[in-house]
């Protein structure tokens, strides 16, 4: 037999083992659900630091842990909202396009999601300096009331600093893998 | 439900076929298969000629497998291709043949892999340059090289 038939043979004999059937329409709306999750959580952090420091700001009555905090949310949301709305999402309607446009287009949002991946560390970098130098000039110059806002401040940055790298690292390093492997498509 | 969605079950071997062509791990392969029928569910509506709709699904499942592809390749297993063995069937059920194929492919890169998978699938040149948006040309020499590594692996294990 030739070696073309023989391919052909051994990938025709290739089957599915059997498995339980699953239920996609219950799967796409958890995927709805996930994505709306994600979405309500983000508005409901912003409503809280509106509310939070809309208030105080109202009333007056602006404590330390106002003032040290209100720099976290002033960068913290801009960018975390800058990312949420510019970042062209992946559907998984664009993979009935052609290959090569479907891997233009891959290669665009990769190229995207790497960015915001690179702003959101420097963020956390920045927070982080922030809440040191922040902290050293508390413990320096100010009162006890001031300590205890400095020590939420930067406790709140470094939880900030460790997630923010564990999930970039992981997005990273799986979405450099995909870009690669794309760009050999397109260019192939 | 979409009226073609019966018809898109009747594809379900050559669905599996693509997504065993990216994954070798069987559950990762059955997540991506599964994340390949959600996309041609929500894309159906796109479908302008129902005649074309096994080229359109294995469209899907083609770029959702590149997109998965792995860091890694790994060397296949070394069971080159002998006829006197060709139709002994392994304990999995598979013939060892068809797993030293898979095996192989993923050391294609994807452009030359996804060319012999629609090969194999049994489309000829212009389908598959319709598929990949390249040349007929360019389909023609994505064959010749893939069939060139896969046999110069399979005669190095011979030897």
């Amino acid at each position: 037999m030739k070696f073309d038939e023989l391919l052909k043979e051994a990938w025709l004999a290739e089957s599915r083992p059997p498995s339980p059937p699953q239920d996609l329409t219950r799967r796409a709306r958890r995927q709805q659900y996930g994505h709306r999750l994600q979405r309500a959580a983000e508005v409901a952090l912003t409503l809280v630091a509106v509310l939070l420091f809309g208030q105080a700001l109202v009333s007056e009555r602006i404590d330390p842990s106002h003032w040290l905090l209100m720099p976290f949310f002033v960068v913290f949301l801009p960018i975390a909202w800058a990312i949420v709305l510019r970042a062209p999402r992946r559907h998984l309607r664009d993979a009935s396009e052609r290959a090569s446009t479907y891997a233009r287009l891959r290669l665009s949002q990769l190229r995207t999601g790497l960015r915001d991946l690179w702003l959101a560390r420097a963020t956390a970098w920045a927070l982080l300096a922030y809440a040191l130098a922040a902290n050293v000039v508390a413990w320096l110059l100010a009162g006890p009331d001031w300590h205890n806002a400095g020590l939420f401040l930067l406790a709140s940055a470094v939880v900030w600093f460790g997630a923010t790298l564990w999930l970039s690292g992981r997005l990273r390093r799986q979405w450099l893998r995909e870009y690669r492997a794309v760009r050999r498509l397109v260019s192939g | 439900m979409h009226p073609l969605w019966p018809n898109v079950q009747a594809f379900h071997p050559q669905l599996w076929r693509a997504v065993c062509g990216y994954e070798l791990n069987p559950a990762v392969r059955e997540e991506l298969l599964q994340d390949v029928l959600l996309a041609i569910w929500e894309s159906l509506p796109r479908l302008r000629d129902p005649a074309l709709l096994l080229p359109f699904v294995l469209r899907i499942a083609h770029n959702l497998g590149a997109s998965h592809v792995r860091s890694e390749t790994r060397m296949p297993l070394p069971v080159p291709f002998d006829e006197n063995l060709h139709d002994v069937a392994d304990s999995g059920g598979g013939s060892a043949h068809t797993q030293w194929l898979f095996e192989a492919m993923t050391t294609l890169p994807l452009n030359l892999r996804q060319a012999l998978m629609l090969q194999l699938e049994g489309f000829d040149y212009q389908e598959i340059a319709d598929m990949l948006g390249i040349s007929a040309e360019n389909v023609g020499v994505r064959l010749h090289r893939a069939r060139q590594r896969l046999k110069a692996l399979s005669t190095q294990e011979n030897t």
